[in-house]
Formats: structure tokens, C-alpha cells, sequence
């Protein structure tokens, strides 16, 4: 009779494990020969937590100036027309470059009769 | 592996592995002694059944010296006994490196003390041992730690750093070609 597989693994293992070959013994010397041969750690985890203060105030510093920084280069936007005036700018000097950029005082009609004079 | 009674020094509760380690880490050498002498037999057993008897002592010592170094950035949420089981198993692969062969041929040697006392035994020890050697040391591997190490199989998968999958399926095919050869030369099991 064909024993179910996981009965026949569970013989093997027995098997195994009775017969298992030994290894040989650790040279008397071993434990000590290793001991001797551990030298001090290069870091600890005090160690470790002494250089975690100042280089999370370090970050913190470079945090805080690099939003300060990135603050000053947005344009400060007030009211909506300057907006406005923002939006004209930027179109128009992508569009046609700063010698195409139309004055920004003159009437609508005139305003609107240079847009359309504007070459494409 | 789990903390033995071979400690004479240890009071009679285990200093838990964390604790030991926490020892260690600030740089208390006879804490780390303690710990060789948990997890040496185990380490040494692996090591033989995957390396074989040539350079043991060696290959133990490699073991224990790269834990130390590395036990810095060891992490505190895991388990000791399996890290320390990668430590044997990435030397055991360095030293198959070393010899450069694409299967490791281990040599096994019994002592003269350690003889089994009858012929049977010895006749049985010797054919594990040459249908250990027969597999691969990647089957080898998880039939060691899973069948003779006793390990579940998720933990031989973090040990070697494969899919439980793979353990499954090599353990079969481990336990397979065992059960093949032992049959052929004679055992019934």
C-alpha cells in the first residue's frame, strides 16, 4: 500500500533527523580565539542618537531656507489686476518676444487693433 | 533556534537575545560571548551540513565576526536567530565562491569520538551524508534549515531571501531526490 505523500516526507524527516551526520567538535580554542578577535564597534546606537539632534536641526535650517528662498522668487500677487497685468506679460512675450509687447495704457479699440495688426 | 541550558554563567531565565544585544552595543564583549554560546551549535550545524567539515572552525568564526560587526545596523524588530542564519548562509555561498564550482562538494568527517556505536548507523550516517551532498547547495539549503533545523518555511524564505514558493518547491524536489536515492541503495521508509 502507497502511503499518502505527506506521511512518507514525515519518515524521511525521521530519517533524517535520526541519522543526521554530527560535526566534529570546535577546537577548544575557538571561543576564545573569536572573542579575542572582536574589536570594539565603530558605532553605537548612543553614538548614533548623539548625531541625530543636530543633523535634524540641520535639516530643519536648510527646510526653512529653502522656503524662505523659494518664497521670495514667487511673484506676490495682490489684487487681480495684477494678475492681469501678469497674465498679458507672459503671453505676449511668449508669443512674440519682449519687441512685439504692446503697450498695456493705450484705449481697447486701439488695443484691440494691435493685437490683430500683430504678425503671427 | 531557541537559548539552551549550555550557558553555566546565565541565570536560570535567558537573558532575552534584545537585551544581549543592547549589551553588546555598548561595547560589552561578554554579552556577544553569551550569544556565541546560544546560537554556536546551531551555526556550526548548518554550516557542516551545507560546507562540510573542512575549514568549520573557520567558517563559524566568519559567521560570528560578521554579526558583531554588522549587529550596529542590525534592526531591533527582528528576529536574532534568522539574521544570524543569513549571516551562515550568504558564508557558506562566499566559500562555494571561493572555490568556484557551480555545486560545492562538502567533505564530511566523523572523529574518532563521535563514532556511532553500532554498523548500522554508521552505514545509515553515511548515506545521508552523500544524499545531502548529491543535492544542490540551494536545495541543500532548505531541506537543512526547514527538515534538520526545524524552521517554518517563512523564515527559511527570509533567511535565504526567496518566495515561500520557492521554498515549497525545492523542498520537494529536495525531499524527492533524497527519497530516490535512499531507496536505491536500499532503505525503506
Amino acid at each position: 500500500m502507497t502511503l499518502p505523500p505527506n506521511q512518507d516526507d514525515d519518515r524521511l524527516v525521521d530519517f533524517l533527523r535520526h541519522h543526521r551526520p554530527e560535526p566534529p567538535p570546535a577546537a577548544p580554542n575557538l571561543e576564545a580565539q573569536i572573542m579575542a578577535a572582536v574589536e570594539p564597534l565603530p558605532s553605537t546606537t548612543v553614538h548614533r542618537r548623539r548625531w541625530a539632534w543636530p543633523a535634524l536641526a540641520a535639516s530643519l535650517m536648510l527646510l526653512g531656507g529653502g522656503w524662505i528662498t523659494w518664497r521670495s522668487t514667487v511673484p506676490g500677487w495682490q489684487t487681480a489686476s495684477d494678475v492681469d497685468d501678469f497674465l498679458v506679460a507672459t503671453w505676449y512675450a511668449s508669443a512674440y518676444g519682449d519687441e512685439a509687447r504692446l503697450p498695456l495704457e493705450t484705449p481697447q479699440s486701439d488695443w484691440l487693433v494691435s493685437v490683430y495688426a500683430t504678425p503671427y | 533556534m531557541t537559548a539552551t541550558s549550555l550557558e553555566p554563567e546565565m541565570p536560570a531565565v535567558p537573558t532575552p537575545d534584545a537585551e544581549l544585544i543592547r549589551r553588546c552595543l555598548r561595547g560589552q564583549k561578554p554579552a556577544f560571548q553569551a550569544l556565541y554560546r546560544r546560537y554556536q551549535r546551531p551555526v556550526r550545524g548548518t554550516l557542516f551540513q551545507l560546507c562540510g567539515a573542512e575549514e568549520l572552525d573557520d567558517l563559524v568564526q566568519e559567521v560570528f565576526l560578521r554579526a558583531w560587526k554588522g549587529l550596529p545596523k542590525f534592526r531591533q524588530s527582528a528576529q536574532f536567530s534568522t539574521w544570524l542564519y543569513r549571516i551562515t548562509w550568504n558564508v557558506a555561498t562566499d566559500r562555494r565562491r571561493r572555490q568556484g564550482k557551480a555545486r560545492s562538494q562538502p567533505t564530511w568527517s566523523h572523529p574518532p569520538s563521535l563514532e556511532p556505536s553500532n554498523l548500522t548507523q554508521l552505514h545509515y550516517e553515511d548515506l545521508v551524508q552523500r544524499g545531502l551532498q548529491a543535492l544542490s547547495l540551494e536545495h541543500r539549503a532548505v531541506l537543512v534549515l526547514h527538515d534538520l533545523e526545524d524552521l517554518p518555511q517563512q523564515e527559511v524564505a527570509s533567511i535565504l531571501n526567496i518566495p515561500k514558493g520557492t521554498v515549497k518547491s525545492r523542498l520537494h524536489h529536495a525531499r524527492s531526490a533524497l527519497k530516490t536515492f535512499l531507496q536505491r541503495e536500499g532503505v525503506q521508509l
